[in-house]
């Protein structure tokens, strides 16, 4: 097994393979907690983070067998953290979403924009530490379009790398970086206007 | 020759190479000599990485991990008897 492995981990790795009950419930103390804020991050809401927790480890659990020790048992499990919710974001009733092309910038033909880009608010980045403006994020997050939104979510959220991104969706690294720079450009173009130091 | 300037759309398609630090060296320069008399594409470049981390802060990016209720840790057991201990391997592909 590989060296990042400790070796209670692989004790409780062993016990697992064993089909041994004290060490599924151990697993899910040890590792609870941080698979259940994967889901609450990507879902953005508590129900149905329980439901993909719940989903992961029964995967989880199926799958012990074939862990090898290649990582650690964290990153194993943060990865089907992780395709559990984009599974279950994949069923949620959605927000009606927005189109792109109106939230990306617009430029003559010499290149330069169409519109003056104002500054935001000298306060800005204090603004959006408060409960109100992180709701806010949220539900414009939840507007964009799902190819880009889970780009999102896994590059910036879950901070996978645009390789992990690209094997997770199926997509080329070239697609990923292309939708997460154009989910950034939309969200902040819905930002824009609560963040202007000029906003009404 | 003189190499063009970059233009305010290029620096724009750019952003995400630049804070990357995967944007060559030669075109970083251009890069950065742009946004030093372009006060738009400086307020852009700006208000893009705050709301980088807007979607962070958003999402709780970066907390401590929060602990596993125990109702939770009890229904997955329960789903785990369920299941079985045969249950063949399900789509994981882990």
């Amino acid at each position: 097994m590989s060296s990042s492995i400790t070796q209670d981990e692989t004790a409780l790795i062993a016990a697992l393979q064993k089909g041994d009950d004290a060490a599924f419930e151990q697993l899910l103390l040890n590792h609870g907690g941080q698979v259940l804020a994967v889901t609450r991050r990507i879902l953005g809401n508590e129900e149905d983070a329980r439901d993909a927790t719940q989903d992961a480890f029964l995967q989880a659990f199926k799958a012990i067998d074939r862990f090898e020790g290649q990582s650690k048992l964290s990153t194993w499990l943060h990865r089907i953290a992780v395709n559990a919710a984009l599974m279950k974001l994949r069923r949620q009733k959605r927000h009606p979403e927005i189109s792109m092309e109106q939230l990306l910038p617009k430029f003559k033909s010499d290149g330069h924009a169409t519109e003056l880009v104002g500054a935001w608010a000298p306060t800005a980045a204090e603004q959006l530490a408060s409960k109100e403006t992180r709701a806010l994020v949220r539900q414009k997050i939840e507007q964009l379009p799902d190819d880009y939104r889970t780009v999102l979510l896994l590059r910036d959220i879950e901070e996978l790398d645009t390789q992990q991104t690209a094997e997770i969706l199926q997509i080329s690294n070239g697609a990923v970086k292309t939708r997460l720079h154009r989910a950034r450009q939309a969200l902040r173009a819905l930002l824009d206007p609560h963040m202007r130091g000029d906003a009404a | 020759m003189s190499i063009p300037k970059m233009t305010c759309q290029q620096l724009i398609e750019f952003i995400c190479d630049y804070l990357e630090g995967e944007l060559p060296q030669d075109q970083c320069a251009h890069f950065e000599m742009h946004l030093e008399r372009c006060p738009c594409c400086k307020n852009y470049l700006v208000s893009y990485q705050q709301t980088i981390q807007a979607g962070k802060k958003a999402c709780c990016q970066g907390e401590r991990p929060p602990s596993m209720p125990s109702e939770l840790i009890q229904a997955i057991m329960a789903a785990r008897h369920q299941q079985g201990p045969d249950a063949s391997a399900g789509d994981c592909d882990c």
